[in-house]
């Protein structure tokens, strides 16, 4: 009820704005019914300005760009947003861990040192590469990215929430360890978290797009933004502007959204 | 108390403080009038949210503010916030002095202390070359610092906080201003630390001459030390006199309350 | 009197990490007798905080520690948590000491479930708005988040839920100093009230001698991890014996403007906490030290010099 209140709110009228536009792309494709199969190539048709028939023009194959963008959309979001949750579910238990002075904590920073020592977006290329281009191995990939990323911010945040007072007065009352990482630290580092689990969804999205865009991954038929951009980069010289153009402009206007629904998290957060 | 609108007052007009917050605005400090005498002390006292901080760096020019302050016909504040500011910064190191809370704060951790003076030197262009390290010295013999060249040659982080309080004082008085303002100086002080500290700074005031304005929440440093205060409450001004009249008389419930809270035998 | 805690000999050193070591107690000899106030004076270095910190098990120590009974054993991690189940701490920072993001209900209801895990709901209700009865607030309160309170209001339920478990021992750090003037004889006040009311016992912690003054029935001053006077308040306030003391008292600046009090100047500063003087830690600082005491010969000891009244031994012979 106050997420809607809150939406509803005039100042607050980009984060809604941002909110519909990733809905609209998330879902858009399950209720529009698209005039041009996105899936169904039409050479005769191939590489048509955009017009009245065609909103966004057509590329080099005669796909219609406009249902393609969407449904390209639904696929990378899915990805990003996918492979960002599972690495925060991977990544929180890790990180509160290695925030505690025992010696498994300092394991598990040492493992992570080790593994970030890698340049993780090769490693995940090659990953994707030899295991077959589907969606399942780039949303690993994107919880191989990520899941250090998380644990390193998790921990970090706990650790300042562990300098508290409050947290030494529930270990004087005589707190269990468990009381206080789920009932003192998480709901303190809570906000923080989602403002960059939107943040890394956002640089997901990036990261997907360049897999397709260098033919890992998601590749044509089916619809990604990075394949699109992709395809229509030869033509940007030759002037077909628009077969790059709106995939490339589907990528900012998300990467935006997820950007300004992680300021409002975090505003909203801190201001309690 | 009777103000005497000649040239032995600083005259404060009309400081009011606003604060932005989200959509919320507070009035921090609402219209504060008020006359100070010349090379008096006057304290200014008051609790969390009273405004008093707001109002001392409303008078020193680090808020802006409608309203002025008028020293020997000189209108300090006018300059504030305009491309006038630059002459208002020459004013406002070498004849208002600031001595802001936390020492630690205030002092640039990378300079050593000898530095910091240099910088004031060169700014206000106060002493010769020459002779600056022997004024730097005897600025901070001024303020009870016995071993001065230990001091002078080491960072704000070596000192302990009775001893930064004290360079900071140096510091703030060593373009020998006419005019000091003082924002709770010794908080955070040990109690013998901060009465030896005050001790040899309203001593030192008085000898250079200078004319203090001291905000506090101890009513102790004002009774002891202050010719005149005022208290504030939420912003405004709610009693002004001599601490005599202030102490011994208070006109005010806010004031009178607060008086007996300080003397207060509970048991 | 039934004595409550009994330190011995108590020491503790911190190893910081570049092989400094920081003193921080050193031979504290201490009883807290029951239903009683001991009031800790001290400015900062003096050890206040850690003693109060040290007897919840908080950090490792040398000496004896005797508390309910019991030798305190921080390895024994269960005996650890049934005696501090047995205090209830109240902090300097009403606001830091809360978590802000749980409402005032929760954090008062989080030592009752602690202490007794199988507590009902209807008892958690009941002994909730008993505590803010207590400490004087509305029960409407219970809903909202510490941010919505004044600091004063905070440092009531910073109260509420030290007490709630009706514990043997509060330890109070500094708890009125970062209140307002006007607040903190209210707090005190309440404080007292609620200590004849339950018949609780008090470990009162403070640098401010009138708060002291005001709540406490013994006294003792520290200084550099020692005690260097003990002894019923009014007297170690009215007739100090330890040059320390005397020093102390008279930096206090009186509210009353005709009340001028000379104070009695220390030699030098509080040395650092990681290189103490021998023997006597006073010594650096006494403005008459004896030949014994700048030999370092005398023992660090406590001295009864009148009946109840205890100054360090070799303060009481250079006083």
């Amino acid at each position: 009820m106050t997420v809607v209140k809150l939406l509803l709110n005039k100042n607050n009228i980009f984060v809604t704005f941002s909110f519909f536009i990733l809905l609209f792309f998330s879902f858009g494709s399950f209720f529009i019914s698209f005039p041009h199969d996105p899936y169904v190539t039409d050479i005769a048709n191939r590489l048509l300005e955009p017009n009245e028939t065609y909103i966004f023009g057509t590329d080099e194959v005669g796909f219609d760009v406009f249902s393609r963008t969407i449904v390209a959309g639904k696929i990378d979001l899915f990805i990003s947003l996918s492979g960002t949750i599972v690495a925060l579910i991977i990544g929180l238990p890790l990180g509160l861990l290695a925030s505690e002075k025992t010696r498994r904590a300092e394991r598990i920073m040492k493992v992570l040192d080790m593994f970030q020592a890698f340049p993780l977006l090769v490693l995940a290329i090659v990953i994707v590469a030899m295991w077959g281009n589907n969606i399942r191995n780039v949303i690993f990939a994107i919880i191989l990215i990520n899941v250090p990323r998380f644990t390193r911010l998790i921990r970090s945040e706990a650790l300042t929430v562990r300098e508290k007072r409050f947290i030494e007065v529930a270990t004087a009352m005589g707190g269990s360890n468990s009381r206080i990482i789920f009932k003192h630290l998480m709901p303190n580092i809570l906000g923080t978290l989602l403002a960059q689990a939107s943040i890394t969804t956002a640089h997901s999205i990036v990261v997907v797009a360049a897999l397709s865009f260098i033919g890992i991954g998601v590749v044509p038929p089916e619809a990604s933004w990075g394949s699109m951009i992709r395809a229509g980069s030869q033509y940007m010289t030759t002037g077909q502007w628009w077969t790059s153009l709106f995939p490339g402009l589907a990528i900012l206007v998300c990467v935006l959204s997820f950007n300004t629904i992680s300021q409002f998290i975090l505003r909203k957060y801190e201001s309690l | 108390m009777n103000p005497s609108k000649t040239q032995n007052t600083i005259e404060v007009e009309n400081i009011e403080v606003v604060y932005k917050l989200e959509e919320k605005k507070i009035h921090a400090v609402k219209d504060a009038s008020f006359n100070v005498t010349e090379r008096k002390m006057l304290g200014i006292i008051g609790e969390t949210g009273s405004g008093k901080s707001s109002l001392i760096r409303a008078l020193n020019g680090l808020i802006k503010s409608p309203g002025d302050v008028r020293f020997n016909n000189l209108k300090i504040l006018d300059e504030v916030g305009t491309k006038n500011e630059f002459n208002f910064n020459k004013l406002r190191g070498k004849n208002v002095g600031f001595i802001p809370q936390n020492p630690f704060g205030s002092l640039n951790p990378v300079y050593k202390i000898s530095k910091q003076f240099n910088f004031i030197n060169k700014r206000h262009k106060i002493y010769d070359v020459k002779t600056l390290p022997d004024k730097i010295n005897e600025a901070l013999i001024d303020v009870g610092i016995n071993d001065p060249d230990r001091v002078k040659n080491s960072y704000s982080f070596e000192l302990s906080g009775g001893m930064a309080q004290r360079v900071v004082i140096a510091l703030a008085t060593f373009s020998k201003p006419r005019l000091l303002f003082a924002d709770e100086p010794t908080t955070g002080l040990d109690v013998t630390v901060e009465r030896q500290l005050l001790d040899n700074f309203f001593d030192f005031v008085k000898n250079k001459s200078m004319t203090l304005v001291l905000v506090t929440h101890d009513l102790g440093i004002v009774a002891q030390y202050c010719d005149e205060a005022l208290v504030m409450y939420k912003g405004e001004i709610v009693e002004k006199g001599s601490v005599n009249e202030i102490f011994k008389n208070p006109r005010d419930a806010y004031t009178q309350q607060l008086i007996k809270a300080s003397s207060e035998d509970i048991s | 009197m039934k004595t409550l805690v009994e330190l011995n000999d108590l020491s503790v050193v911190f190893k910081q990490p570049n092989n400094v070591s920081i003193h921080a107690l050193n031979g504290i000899d201490l009883k807290i007798f029951q239903n009683e106030t001991l009031g800790l004076i001290g400015e900062s270095g003096s050890g206040k905080s850690t003693l109060g910190k040290t007897m919840l098990g908080l950090n490792p120590y040398g000496g004896n520690i005797n508390i309910f009974n019991e030798t305190l054993n921080i390895e024994d991690k269960n005996l650890v948590n049934n005696i501090r189940k047995e205090i209830g701490v109240v902090f300097q920072e009403p606001f830091q000491s809360l978590n802000p993001r749980m409402k005032i209900k929760n954090i008062l209801s989080e030592p009752l479930i602690i202490h007794n895990k199988s507590i009902t709901k209807d008892e958690i209700e009941i002994k909730t708005q008993k505590a803010m009865e207590s400490v004087l607030l509305e029960k409407d309160q219970l809903e909202k988040y510490p941010s919505q309170l004044s600091g004063g209001q905070q440092q009531r339920i910073g109260i509420a839920r030290a007490i709630i478990n009706n514990p043997k021992l509060v330890i109070l750090d500094e708890p009125t100093s970062s209140l307002d003037l006007s607040v903190r004889n209210d707090v005190l006040r309440l404080l007292k009230n609620i200590q004849n009311e339950f018949g609780l016992t008090y470990l009162f912690i403070s640098h401010d001698i009138h708060t002291i003054k005001n709540i406490s029935d013994k006294t003792a001053v520290m200084y550099l991890g020692s005690i260097m006077e003990y002894g019923d308040t009014n007297k170690v306030i009215s007739e100090p014996k330890h040059p320390y003391t005397r020093a102390l008292l008279s930096s206090v600046l009186s509210a009353n403007p005709d009340e001028k009090r000379e104070q009695i100047k220390l030699v030098g500063e509080i040395p650092k906490i990681t290189s103490l003087p021998k023997g006597c830690l006073f010594k650096t600082r006494c403005p008459n030290p004896s030949e014994d005491c700048s030999k370092g010969t005398v023992e660090r000891k406590l001295k009864e010099i009148n009946e109840g009244h205890f100054v360090d031994q070799c303060c009481a012979s250079c006083g």
